[in-house]
């Protein structure tokens, strides 16, 4: 069954136009005649919103003027020429161009969850489908956004917030059948790569976080990542989805800070290196990250860069999942995947 | 068809000269070409990174200062915002050069080609062409040996192959060159003279007949233009000439860029300035004999290489051989190449090494054997 509104047409609003918003219209400028090609769909992009305006075109932006809009500053898609707003009227988007679905990609802010939560409230209010990589929002409210969906009968899907460019998520959810026991991996690329940073170049903690900026890992204030906040949103999401309600608060955390260099030199020698590993256990209701020294032989010792990677433990077996955790592009196909599964009706 | 317009940091000196690249480039859609655009970094943008890179914090200003200027003039707020956004990325951080991620440092040092795409973009808009900017990294995948990397073709391939939609669509696209991305997703850089690297291997990907890299001369001198007066420019080289000219630091071309096209069908390379390519190099072995006269050093030597397909042959050799009978105290060995097509003569000091290439110069390639 397809959902939307004209066969083979899926008319998106993106709101949020930094790495992963920027990358996902990147994504569709340069792969929609792929896709038509290869499952008749066509994503147009209807409208780009930012934190300072918008640019809206009712029948949608080709690619070129999809690339045209990267080339508009940080912050000012509401100056590009003829379609851009400078203010934000979300309202005022869906009453003009009527998109099918509304991509929530607006940064995460874990005090309140906004602007995603309302953000997404509105669009499943307005029976608009919704994706996300926003995880904050379904921090703070997973039950009430996903019951909201589905009271309004449509579709809510966040692939793109657990291991970012990995559809781990969606595996996870497909194996209706397993019951989850027990997880256990690294959700985090920033901090992975800070740490294998210190172990390889032996780098401090504080040049380690400077390389991760400079290359576009991690942000200007690490904390989310170091501090472990990121990882804890992931397990509550994944938790949440295995039917499980945890809150975000109760996910017991380190942070890398206490880590320093001496503290690595010694793991090394001793056959060990440090991880921020992720860990919840469903059986004892318990989750937590924490930096942890483990033996260079355990499966997620060899996991390095800005890769994740999750062990799970089943009634049936363990599976090993892993891949790459983000960066704006591929975060970006993920998020476009759950696009393209809603416009296929899957 | 569509070629390859791969514009030189040598003619992007000022704000001046990227206005008039734009409109030499409107020129050439004028005249019925279409292409993709490849820019380098502006005139020593790329060895101002490099003193960055070694705690010149001065130097990082100085590029943003140029490229800012030229926003400015070009584009206005929006275009300066751009470039302030993409310096800060880099100029917040103090780094030191070996001693951080090579990944670090291409980061920093492809900062010069990302700004000289964004203004020349703007440059476009203003002499009305169509244009679009592209990432580089988004198209351009190699390996991770960052600083010299290596693109690889087959992946490539099926990216660079977008590009034929945006040139159907009329739109000329821009992009940067030297620049790639490892597998990890790390930006890379493809050596010094990267840029005419990235338009051949696409024109090779694609299959293009025709690729210009444009500078700020003619051509390839047959000799050095320092060393010989009024030297001639070679109209004619066969891509392992070229190759082998490269090895050899002609032009400081960097050596993928023809190592890529050997063993290629039909890609002809046009060197030279705007309204004047006068060197040509393509498939063709065309004759045999000595081309060009090249000079270079390393750490020990100074070294005359005589290039040119079968200069090998021992008819090739004696002649030059003979012909530096009176410089032999200066000489201290010499290297036959084959089969490469190129002899190499080594030598102490640098007045015996310019003594032999005005010698070789008269003797091989104007037939002088006085």
């Amino acid at each position: 069954m397809r959902l939307m509104s004209s066969y083979g047409l899926v008319k998106i609003v993106v709101i949020g136009f930094g790495n992963v918003g920027r990358g996902l219209a990147k994504t569709i400028a340069l792969k929609n005649n792929e896709l038509t090609k290869k499952l008749n769909i066509t994503v147009k992009v209807v409208g780009v919103v930012d934190s300072k305006g918008m640019a809206l075109k009712k029948d949608g932006f080709t690619g070129i003027e999809l690339l045209k809009l990267l080339e508009q500053p940080r912050s000012s898609v509401g100056s590009c020429e003829v379609y851009g707003r400078n203010y934000v009227d979300i309202e005022e988007l869906y009453g003009e161009v009527q998109p099918d679905i509304h991509v929530e990609l607006t940064p995460a802010n874990y005090d309140t969850g906004e602007p995603g939560l309302s953000n997404i409230r509105r669009a499943l209010n307005y029976g608009l489908n919704v994706v996300t990589a926003n995880k904050s929002p379904l921090v703070k409210a997973f039950n009430e956004l996903t019951a909201l969906a589905q009271v309004r009968n449509v579709k809510f899907k966040y692939t793109g917030t657990v291991m970012g460019a990995t559809p781990f998520l969606r595996a996870l959810k497909w194996m209706k059948a397993h019951r989850v026991e027990y997880l256990r991996g690294i959700l985090n690329s920033t901090s992975n790569y800070i740490l294998t940073l210190m172990h390889e170049k032996i780098l401090s903690i504080e040049d380690a976080v400077k390389e991760a900026q400079l290359i576009g890992l991690a942000e200007s204030n690490p904390s989310l990542d170091i501090d472990g906040l990121d990882a804890a949103a992931k397990l509550v999401i994944i938790s949440n989805t295995l039917g499980h309600s945890i809150r975000f608060e109760n996910v017991e955390r380190s942070s890398l800070r206490g880590i320093d260099l001496r503290d690595i030199m010694i793991a090394i020698k001793n056959g060990y290196v440090y991880k921020q590993v992720s860990t919840l256990d469903l059986v004892k209701k318990r989750a937590s990250v924490n930096v942890e020294r483990i033996p260079v032989n355990d499966v997620l010792a060899g996991v390095k860069g800005a890769m994740n990677a999750v062990h799970i433990v089943t009634d049936t077996g363990e599976y090993f999942f892993q891949g790459k955790g983000g960066g704006g592009v591929e975060t970006a196909h993920t998020v476009l995947n759950d696009v393209l599964e809603i416009a296929l009706g899957d | 068809m569509f070629s390859v317009v791969k514009v030189g940091g040598s003619i992007l000196r000022s704000t001046e000269d990227y206005v008039k690249t734009a409109a030499e480039l409107r020129n050439l859609i004028e005249e019925g070409e279409r292409f993709i655009v490849v820019v380098s970094a502006a005139k020593g943008v790329t060895d101002k990174l490099l003193k960055y890179l070694n705690s010149s914090s001065k130097a990082i200003d100085e590029v943003k200062e140029f490229y800012v200027n030229a926003a400015r003039e070009i584009g206005g707020f929006k275009l300066v915002k751009r470039v302030e956004e993409e310096v800060s990325r880099v100029s917040s951080i103090q780094v030191k050069y070996g001693s951080v991620n090579p990944a670090i440092c291409d980061y920093v040092l492809s900062i010069g080609e990302r700004l000289s795409k964004i203004i020349l973009r703007g440059a476009l808009d203003l002499v009305g062409v169509n244009s679009t900017e592209l990432d580089a990294r988004d198209f351009i995948l190699t390996n991770n040996v960052h600083g010299d990397a290596e693109i690889d073709l087959e992946k490539t391939e099926p990216r660079v192959s977008k590009l034929r939609e945006f040139i159907s669509e009329g739109v000329i696209p821009v992009l940067e060159g030297f620049i790639g991305s490892s597998p990890e997703g790390f930006v890379t850089t493809l050596g010094r003279g990267g840029s005419d690297y990235t338009a051949t291997a696409i024109a090779k990907i694609l299959g293009l007949e025709k690729v210009y890299l444009v500078t700020d001369g003619p051509g390839v001198y047959v000799a050095n233009p320092s060393i010989i007066k009024r030297v001639e420019v070679i109209p004619k080289l066969s891509y392992s000439e070229a190759y082998e000219a490269s090895l050899h630091g002609v032009k400081r071309f960097n050596s993928k860029t023809f190592k890529v096209l050997l063993g290629s069908k039909g890609i002809r390379v046009y060197v030279g300035e705007w309204g004047k390519f006068s060197t040509v190099i393509d498939d063709n072995t065309g004759d045999e004999g000595p081309k060009i006269i090249a000079t270079s050093r390393d750490e020990s030597h100074l070294r005359v290489s005589i290039i040119g397909e079968g200069v090998y042959r021992a008819k090739y050799v004696v002649k030059a051989v003979s012909s530096l009978r009176d410089l032999g105290e200066h000489v201290l060995g010499l290297n036959v190449n084959y089969p490469r097509p190129s002899i190499t003569l080594l030598f102490k000091d640098e007045e015996g090494a310019n003594e032999a290439v005005l010698t070789l110069y008269k003797a091989l390639l104007k037939g002088d054997d006085t």
